[in-house]
């Protein structure tokens, strides 16, 4: 994969990124912060940056799930072929319980889902890593059992109006996509995301349909507060990437690369906003794109407890 | 035993084909607005009402309404009931589409009051009909603007200083395979004069920030209680506002490059191309002239095309 692509003769630097214990390739979200720039690699952990490295001056992040960070700046890549990322020391939360009773949060009917977060951002491509999902329950130490997502889809698969159509026959396939899902705690200092409640790498695929109805009884996920948060993850690689027109300040149209999938919003204005994004420097950031009128995600989450 | 259980079994059986035709097809909607036939204002708080299946809802300020036939019955009939204003039956098998329902008003007509000086009228200029603006009408397109911020058209009223009423917009429901529909909409409504120097829109006499919220394809603008006074020649500007709630967003594909095959050519596929269009999505129809549709350019200016189209923008006036 590559990172800030120049039309000019350069150096290519390549990397590798590897498990620290296993030397085995890692998928990793690769981000440059102040570029706001992020990709992810493909299964082989390869990835890379042009140019002269000891010219630039911004730092690089490098996150994977249940594994600990990696920051450092771009000059400090120079001279290195594979860096190595650690597994983090990951806390046993298990507990198994009985539940008698369950809710549904977050409610939403599919038609109302008319707009959509992850184009594009103020006439930029959408730098976002993540966007979460807010959700408030009565009860302590509840199990998250489900979940459903609403995303852009124009259904072309499984239309078959358009499928007879022999001039439609280049809008097959389109939509696919996959993504991961994350389940955060609340942090208590900020409010915003806290740590991982789930330690399983939740990674859904879907060709066609508008929605992802996942089911997360297995990963017997607790909840330990009132508050928990449900995130989608992008993998910001060859497969979900397409485009997307925006206008600049000519109002000349421009192509920019963004990356499926968009992730449905509700137009309901809740008193509190309650989506947060992963900005390129892994900060959670109020993600008021659509307020005052879509102050929520489209995910529901089905919760149970006694 | 066994007969009787066959003979049961043959009731049931009957049963079912005799009450089957009268069981819920599948869920219907049925959605339009409710207008004062004279006046083409909207009459909000109308009931609409599904006589057999017993349910009914009341039109909002645009006269839109929206009923949700869970069991839809096939010789249903909509009802529609204001006071003052004499019912009106529609069976639903006459619903094709979005429906325009006109209520007569019980009363006397009131468009020609004789008061002490003479006689004082309401008229609409550049009247549309709802036919130019239904889904199913041939020519009616719309303008989606991506390239240009403010459209105009152009408005001649028989004297000076008639009284600005209202003005009407209709609204395409822009929704197919290929585009994600939004009913919500909120953009700039300028009442300009004319400049003698372009010959476009000049000052501005009166502004609006407008907001819909349903699937209203008509709608109404009230500036009854703002004394407009027009000039003989004024302009109706859209100013579109190119902002999330206005999103719509429609999809085309482009290559994208895969790699490169053995012998070295570049391998792509398709991928998904998405483009991002803003309500509102005015319709466009076909008047018995020709007339200029106005728009701003890169630079700010106004420019003006002929066309064979025009919007379905009105304004009624009164003198």
């Amino acid at each position: 994969m590559w990172l800030a692509s120049s039309a000019q003769q350069e150096k290519r630097n390549t990397f590798h990124l590897v498990d620290t214990a296993t030397n085995k390739p890692l998928t990793v979200s690769v981000s440059i912060v102040r570029a706001k720039l992020a990709i992810t690699t493909e299964n082989d952990g390869v990835f890379m940056i042009p140019g002269d490295l000891k010219l630039m001056t911004d730092t690089i992040i490098f996150s994977v799930q249940n594994y600990d960070q990696l920051k450092m700046s771009l000059k400090a890549l120079e001279g290195l072929d594979t860096l190595r990322l650690s597994k983090a020391i990951l806390k046993n939360n298990y507990i198994k319980s009985t539940f008698l009773k369950d809710t549904l949060l977050n409610d939403f009917e599919d038609s109302d889902v008319v707009y959509f977060a992850g184009l594009h951002q103020n006439g930029e491509g959408f730098n976002y890593l993540q966007l979460a999902q807010r959700f408030d329950i009565d009860k302590t130490n509840s199990r998250l059992d489900a979940i459903q997502l609403n995303r852009l889809s124009f259904n072309i698969n499984t239309n078959h109006d358009i499928v007879n159509n022999d001039k439609m026959y280049d809008y097959l396939d389109i939509e696919y996509t996959k993504f991961k899902v994350r389940i955060y705690d609340i942090d208590p200092a900020t409010g915003k995301p806290g740590k991982d409640l789930c330690t399983d790498i939740i990674e859904i695929k879907i060709a066609d349909s508008k929605k992802a109805r996942i089911d997360l009884k297995k990963y017997n996920i607790i909840i330990p507060n009132k508050t928990f948060f449900v995130a989608v993850e992008w993998m910001r690689d060859y497969y979900n990437a397409h485009y997307t027109y925006v206008f600049n300040y000519k109002r000349d149209a421009e192509k920019i690369i963004s990356y499926k999938p968009a992730i449905g919003i509700l137009p309901i204005s809740n008193k509190n906003l309650n989506i947060w994004a992963m900005d390129t420097s892994r900060n959670w950031i109020p993600y008021d794109t659509f307020s005052p009128f879509g102050t929520d995600l489209a995910i529901k989450a089905k919760v149970a407890y006694n | 035993m066994k007969k009787s259980y066959q003979f049961l079994l043959f009731l049931i059986t009957v049963s079912i084909f005799i009450v089957l035709p009268y069981f819920a097809e599948a869920q219907k909607i049925y959605e339009g607005q409710v207008l004062d036939k004279t006046t083409n204002l909207p009459l909000p708080a109308t009931t609409v009402t599904l006589q057999k299946e017993n349910i009914s809802v009341k039109t909002n300020d645009r006269g839109y309404f929206k009923l949700l036939a869970k069991d839809a019955i096939k010789d249903d009939v909509l009802l529609f009931t204001f006071i003052g204003y004499k019912t009106y039956q529609l069976s639903v098998k006459d619903v094709k589409d979005y429906l325009f329902i006109e209520l007569e008003s019980t009363s006397a007509s009131l468009n020609e009051v004789n008061i002490k000086a003479g006689k004082i009228k309401n008229i609409t200029l550049e009247k549309f009909w709802f036919a130019d603006i239904r889904e199913e009408s041939k020519v009616t397109g719309g303008i989606m603007i991506g390239n240009s911020k403010f459209s105009a058209k152009l408005f001649e009223a028989p004297v000076e200083n008639a009284i600005l009423l209202s003005v009407q917009l209709g609204r395409k429901y822009f929704g197919n395979y290929l585009v994600k529909p939004n009913k919500f909409a909120r953009f700039i409504l300028h009442i300009k004069g004319l400049s003698n120097s372009t010959g476009g829109p000049g000052e501005t006499i009166i502004t609006k920030d407008v907001t819909v919220q349903d699937n209203s394809h008509l709608i109404t603008i009230d500036f009854s209680k703002d004394s407009v006074l027009l000039p003989s020649k004024f302009f109706i500007v859209i100013e579109y506002l190119f902002i999330p709630f206005n999103e719509m967003i429609s999809v085309v594909t482009e290559k994208k490059a895969k790699g490169l095959n053995k012998k070295g050519r570049q391998v792509t596929e398709d991928a998904a191309a998405y483009s991002i269009a803003y309500q509102p999505v005015i319709s466009v129809y076909m008047p018995h002239k020709l007339s200029p549709l106005w728009s701003v350019d890169e630079k700010g200016n106004w420019k003006s095309r002929q066309s064979n189209k025009t919007m379905a923008i009105s304004a009624t006036i009164r003198y």
